[in-house]
């Protein structure tokens, strides 16, 4: 990185943090800090919606997973759309009319106490951990790339996402991330422009397209029922709708912010605004990694991207069985760059057999080169049993790096601390609400002023950014807690997500019957979790279904029996 | 929940909204589905 570059990322950090403390400082009023003020207008909940679901590891994972198994993943979002038309019709009415800041308030109104603070425990445990998540993942992708300090490379985006959501609460978090979010389109707009212009001259961007479509990397759309596969159309639509629901519409990360400004209108079209962008967001990043990958067609890429674990390695016990490896990979390279120059003249014949045998030319080296890279996967596990074999999120940021010029990785790296921050932001933002209004307030001082209120959200909000960044100056000491803490999260969403169903469909039912019936469904599909191999996104369906019939039979048995005795 | 006669910018009502939003998923998956087939 230049000089420019680093202008470029600090100036962009910067005016955004700066910007958000200057617009809120003076602000000191509870109800501000906690639900934000009349300036949060839809556009900016649409965009501040987006930029908390968008973490810094969207932009650095999507496109290498796209590079690597094409754009599937796309399927996984199949489900949100409907999931926020849900949240709009039943959801949003519910909590403004009730006027609650955290949604686990409901659950207290709605059900009892123990309900209140079992869904806001399970948000404050799987959210305060992975916040610090947040900040590690990309912290140490760039920081093995650029050579740079893991903990100071933590500790700066850490300290300003903390200086800018305690000083100024909900208000200055949504202003911020609808400037990160600007920042975030820019810079993935130039990216991808930046790729197609360094596409080789004799390749057009519908060649280009093509060629992703012949070696299978335009498999957007997958109608198979197979329940073993990660993402076809059906998980994605039914799996993903559940996930989605009880993300968009328990999760107080995101309920604050759709709730903030307090118009029931605006809430709305902020939601409905992402319902009918995300699919698009998400094509345009993945098919961002596709079209990485058809570059790397033409120019040859690192034989693994994670360069400096591989340097490491080749300088050890493995470095001849690497040094072969390599060779092989530069044979089997020159073999599929002369078959691609085939399959691009092809393509301009327009003739289905010539197309069908030049295709058939590449994927032959293609499949060669896959196989390579397994073994080398296999070569650095064996040099290190504990090395990351899993190179993907590096693909996208080592393009960057190696082949866009100066001020554009500037602004690329400052994309991708922008997500970090706005992800980050509001988690702590909706972690220190529900600690103060959930925990703080009803247990332990009840009738307090709202400038006691205001001091004790703005330390809590300070003292969950301190539990974020110190977990991730620890966290790679602590490999198996994150991917553990990733797996939770995703399985324990159903759960929450039935216990509002039934608090909004079920009227009969009462709180003790849906506090055991969540405890119970979460054992089940703990249970699940641990003896099938079905795919992740069903959890979430099935826990959500577990609680809801469970907890409407246990009240009418159980429940009911002791009623009536 | 939504009243069926409140007036909204654009779409008339929530429920329009709300079917433009389906319309728009079933738009965007066929353009998805035709990517993926007419390239193959």
């Amino acid at each position: 990185m230049s000089g420019l570059d680093y202008a470029v990322l600090f100036g962009t950090l910067l005016v955004i943090a700066i910007y958000g403390w200057w617009k809120t400082h003076s602000d000191h009023d509870l109800g501000h800090y906690l639900q934000g003020d009349s300036s949060i207008r839809w556009g900016t909940i649409g965009l501040s919606v987006m930029a908390t679901q968008a973490s810094a590891i969207t932009f650095l994972s999507t496109p290498g997973q796209a590079y690597e198994s094409g754009m599937g993943f796309l399927q996984n979002y199949f489900g949100l759309p409907f999931a926020l038309i849900v949240v709009c019709a039943v959801f949003i009415p519910i909590y403004h009319r009730l006027k609650v800041v955290t949604a686990y308030e409901y659950l207290g109104q709605r059900f009892d106490q123990k309900t209140r603070l079992l869904g806001a425990f399970l948000f404050l445990l799987q959210r305060g951990l992975a916040a610090g998540i947040t900040l590690y993942a990309p912290a140490i992708i760039l920081s093995t790339l650029l050579g740079w300090n893991l903990r100071l490379t933590i500790l700066l985006a850490g300290l300003f996402v903390v200086l800018y959501t305690t000083s100024g609460g909900t208000t200055a978090v949504s202003h911020t991330q609808k400037w990160q979010m600007a920042v975030i389109l820019a810079g993935m707009g130039v990216a991808f422009g930046m790729i197609l212009h360094r596409l080789p001259a004799d390749c057009s961007f519908l060649q280009a397209v093509s060629v992703a479509g012949k070696m299978g990397k335009l498999n957007a759309v997958d109608f198979s029922f197979d329940f073993h596969r990660r993402y076809t159309f059906w998980s994605g639509l039914l799996g993903g709708f559940f996930l989605a629901l009880s993300y968009f519409g328990t999760d107080q990360s995101q309920v604050q912010r759709y709730l903030a400004g307090g118009s029931l209108a605006g809430s709305r079209f902020g939601l409905l605004f992402n319902a009918v962008l995300k699919l698009p967001m998400q094509f345009f990043i993945l098919f961002t990694g596709v079209m990485v990958f058809i570059f790397f067609q033409f120019e040859k890429p690192p034989i693994f991207f994670n360069g400096p674990a591989y340097q490491r390695a080749a300088q050890g016990e493995q470095a001849g069985k690497l040094a072969t490896l390599q060779a092989r990979y530069d044979h089997a390279f020159a073999q599929k760059a002369v078959a691609m120059r085939g399959l691009t003249t092809a393509l301009e014949s327009r003739s289905a057999p010539t197309i069908n045998s030049a295709t058939n030319a590449v994927l032959r080296p293609q499949g060669e080169i896959e196989a390579i890279r397994g073994e080398v996967k296999e070569t650095l596990k064996e040099a290190d049993p504990k090395a990351q074999t899993n190179d993907a999120d590096y693909v996208f940021i080592s393009f960057v790096l190696n082949y866009l010029p100066h001020g554009v990785i500037g602004l690329l790296i400052a994309v991708i601390f922008c997500a970090a921050m706005s992800s980050s932001a509001s988690e702590l933002n909706a972690l220190g609400s529900t600690t103060v209004v959930d925990f703080y307030r009803p247990l332990l001082h009840p009738n307090a002023n709202d400038g006691h209120y205001l001091f004790a959200s703005k330390l809590l909000t300070a003292a969950w950014g301190g539990v974020a960044i110190s977990f991730a100056l620890f966290a790679n000491l602590l490999e198996n807690l994150i991917q553990a803490i990733n797996i939770l999260g995703s399985i324990f969403y159903g759960s929450i997500l039935g216990i509002f169903l039934v608090a909004f469909f079920l009227r009969f039912v009462r709180g003790s019957a849906v506090f055991i019936a969540a405890l119970t469904s979460q054992a089940l599909v703990l249970i699940l979790f641990y003896t099938t191999n079905i795919g992740y996104l069903w959890y979430s369906a099935l826990g959500c279904v577990a609680v809801f019939t469970l907890s409407a039979l246990l009240e009418k048995t159980l429940f009911r029996t002791r009623a009536v005795a | 929940m939504s009243k069926p006669n409140e007036s909204v910018p654009l779409f008339g009502s929530w429920r329009r909204a709300y079917l433009a939003v389906a319309i728009a998923f079933v738009c965007e998956v066929a353009f998805f589905y035709f990517i993926s087939r007419f390239f193959l």
